[in-house]
């Protein structure tokens, strides 16, 4: 049982924060890229795809570069923190386009 | 966590995550790779449908009167209304009551049989921008507009397909997210697959079948994953995008659904259709002359086509309108080349203009993955390369388990003796509750009500049986040997595979003599040949695992020997 616990821990942990971070971020990206080519007059449904496309490599890079880095903190702070400023960016960008009549 | 290299790291990716995500997506390549004939499994369970693909019937003669008999379904009329409705408003409608709003007709160039449906508008709503709709599916035989009977299962397009994007776990949604976890780690467990495997060419031709079962695994590992490499990648991509907007990243219709409607509102004003009823009431046009028109914009397009998809909106009101949607049999990706109609006056509202970029590359992507096309050739490929993905995967675990049995065994610990038997289950285990499905769904007399809930029962009960199988079995693996279950599932596979052949002649007359000779019908004789197949194939595997148990025990003989020599000697 304690090895099962130990290897949670240790090993299972960081897959878990590197997806977490990764997931983060990449949601922040696709609301951001989704208000930020409609505010530049994309179409809502053409920007929505593009998001979505590049989602997952996104994803995959984010999740990678977190696993394998060896500065923890610092990738982690800039991954969750990344994620966390696109989505607050991407939050006003959708008020304004709605204030706009969008 | 620290790695001495990125190779190393991308190393304990692979194992570790293709080992504990292994097992879904197992679930995913196996019923994934039937899901490509599910239209013809479906064939096999319900004889009553065994008959040549049909074109849409006419709406206005046959389909509009099987439309009005549709009911909204009770387990959601339960489930949903509350939700939908507001009580403080006005009085509950029920059930049998409510209005239709919605009537949609679906079929392939694939299915003799044409599924059918009601969306049925719920009064007094709670919240009336929402979809509140309850409802109400059939499927009919389209010769004669008779419905099939709702207790017969269509194990392979409600099944096996639904199995392979969510396990069938429907609390919540879960399994749709455990397939999403697990298709997201297969594109971790392949990009760092090939990371650590440097020399892919090379393993594309390697297979050394006489040297150790622990090298010949990962030959096989290695070859089965990277033959197969950009399907694998593809197909696991692909599913993701598939869902990603509903279920795995629902940015747009969570946190940007203010947006979203917004742009929809807009979105529909351009197009000219009719978002809310009228709340005037308006008899319908003809809609098969609908259909008529639409064809021939599409010939003079140069595409001429099948109707696959047609949708009716806001029915019996005065902003009904009509869509209908170019069967995609002749093209990967999925569009429809939809084109609208004025219910009321059956004038064209609009013809859906070509794609963007970007959503032209999501409708290929789909389409690779979904086939709607007809091309049987490419079909088969999809099985194959499906089939490999278990190989693969299949491999894995052997490999997993031969790589630290003689250890685990020596420390006493039971790592591999789990991992085993999760994996005797999920190989084996998996193949003998699907065919165990198939015949009880042949020996389950037809009438029985409830039949296809007790075939969804077996499924489920062989697989727990199969799994405390491999459990019982495996204290072999704790000695550094072979968990006999292997090979005894195994075994079973050839028996019932031929077993579910003889059921389906037994209990319907078409033995494959008739369905690939004197009456052909390719559908129920290519399930026929593929479950013989799986026989063979099963029977081949059981000649060599019993060869290799043999020289095993011959080998512990002769180490027993040797032991009690030396022990002699001193």
């Amino acid at each position: 049982m304690s090895t099962l616990l130990s290897f949670t821990r240790q090993s299972l942990g960081p897959v878990v924060t590197a997806f977490l971070g990764g997931y983060l971020f990449t949601w922040g990206f696709v609301a951001l890229t989704v208000t930020s080519t409609v505010t530049l007059g994309w179409g809502f449904h053409t920007a929505e795809h593009t998001a979505f496309l590049l989602a997952f490599p996104v994803f995959l890079l984010v999740f990678f570069w977190l696993f394998l880095s060896r500065k923890t903190l610092l990738t982690h702070a800039v991954a969750y923190g990344g994620g966390v400023l696109m989505t607050a960016a991407s939050v006003w960008l959708q008020s304004m386009l709605l204030a706009q009549g969008a | 966590m620290q790695f001495n290299s990125t190779r190393q790291g991308m190393a304990w990716l692979h194992t570790w995550l293709g080992l504990i995500l292994g097992f879904v997506l197992m679930v995913c390549f196996f019923f994934g790779a039937l899901s490509v004939f599910d239209r013809e499994i479906d064939r096999w369970a319900i004889p009553e449908t065994r008959f040549d693909p049909q074109p849409m019937p006419s709406f206005d003669n046959l389909l509009m009167g099987v439309f009005e008999r549709i009911e909204p379904d009770e387990a959601e009329y339960k489930r949903m209304m509350p939700e939908y409705h507001d009580a403080s408003a006005g009085e509950m409608t029920p059930r049998l009551e409510l209005p239709a709003d919605e009537y949609w007709a679906y079929t392939t160039h694939r299915d003799p049989v044409l599924r059918m449906g009601a969306g049925f508008r719920v009064p007094f709503p709670a919240n009336p921008e929402g979809h509140n709709h309850i409802h109400g599916n059939t499927t009919i035989d389209p010769r004669t507009g008779v419905s099939v009977p709702d207790h017969h299962l269509k194990i392979g397009s409600e099944w096996f397909y639904p199995l392979h994007y969510s396990l069938n776990l429907n609390w919540n949604r879960i399994g749709f997210f455990i397939v999403g976890i697990a298709g997201f780690f297969m594109l971790v467990a392949l990009i760092s697959g090939v990371w650590i495997h440097r020399k892919i060419f090379r393993e594309l031709f390697t297979f050394r079948r006489h040297k150790s079962k622990q090298r010949s695994i990962l030959d096989m590992h290695n070859m089965t994953g990277v033959v197969a490499l950009p399907f694998h990648f593809f197909f696991a991509f692909t599913g993701l995008i598939i869902f990603v907007a509903f279920y795995y990243m629902p940015v747009t219709n969570t946190m940007l659904e203010p947006l979203h409607s917004a742009q929809q509102a807009i979105e529909a004003e351009e197009m000219g259709l009719p978002h809310e009823r009228a709340g005037i009431p308006a008899p319908m046009a003809s809609v098969d002359a609908m259909v008529a028109e639409a064809k021939r914009r599409w010939a003079a397009r140069d595409m001429a086509g099948e109707v696959g998809f047609l949708q009716m909106h806001h029915v019996g009101d005065q902003n009904a309108y009509v869509s209908i949607y170019r069967a995609g049999s002749d093209r990967v990706a999925l569009v429809g080349e939809g084109i609208h109609f004025n219910g009321v006056t059956g004038d064209v509202l609009r013809e859906d203009p070509p794609h963007s970029l970007a959503e032209s590359i999501g409708d290929f992507l789909a389409g690779l993955h979904l086939q709607h096309f007809e091309h049987w050739f490419l079909r088969w490929l999809y099985v194959i390369g499906g089939l490999l993905g278990c190989a693969c995967i299949a491999t894995g675990f052997m490999f997993f388990v031969e790589k630290r049995k003689q250890q685990h065994a020596k420390s006493g610990s039971q790592g591999s003796r789990i991992v085993d038997a999760f994996a005797v289950t999920t190989v084996t285990g998996m193949v003998i509750a699907a065919i165990a499905m198939l015949i009880a769904n042949r020996i389950i007399p037809s009438a029985t009500e409830g039949k296809g809930d007790i075939e969804k029962l077996v499924f489920w009960s062989v697989w727990a049986l199969s799994f405390l199988h491999a459990i019982w079995r495996s204290a072999a693996v704790a000695l550094a040997k072979t968990n006999p279950a292997w090979r005894e599932q195994t075994v079973l596979i050839a028996l019932l595979g031929v077993v579910a052949v003889i059921a389906n002649w037994i209990s319907t007359g078409d033995h494959l003599i008739k369905t690939i000779f004197t009456d052909p019908y390719w559908a129920v004789a290519g399930v026929d040949l593929s479950l013989l197949a799986g026989s063979l194939i099963a029977l081949l595997a059981v000649k060599k695992m019993t060869a290799t148990h043999e020289t095993e025990r011959k080998q512990e003989t002769s180490q027993k020997k040797l032991a009690t020599g030396e022990a002699a000697y001193e």
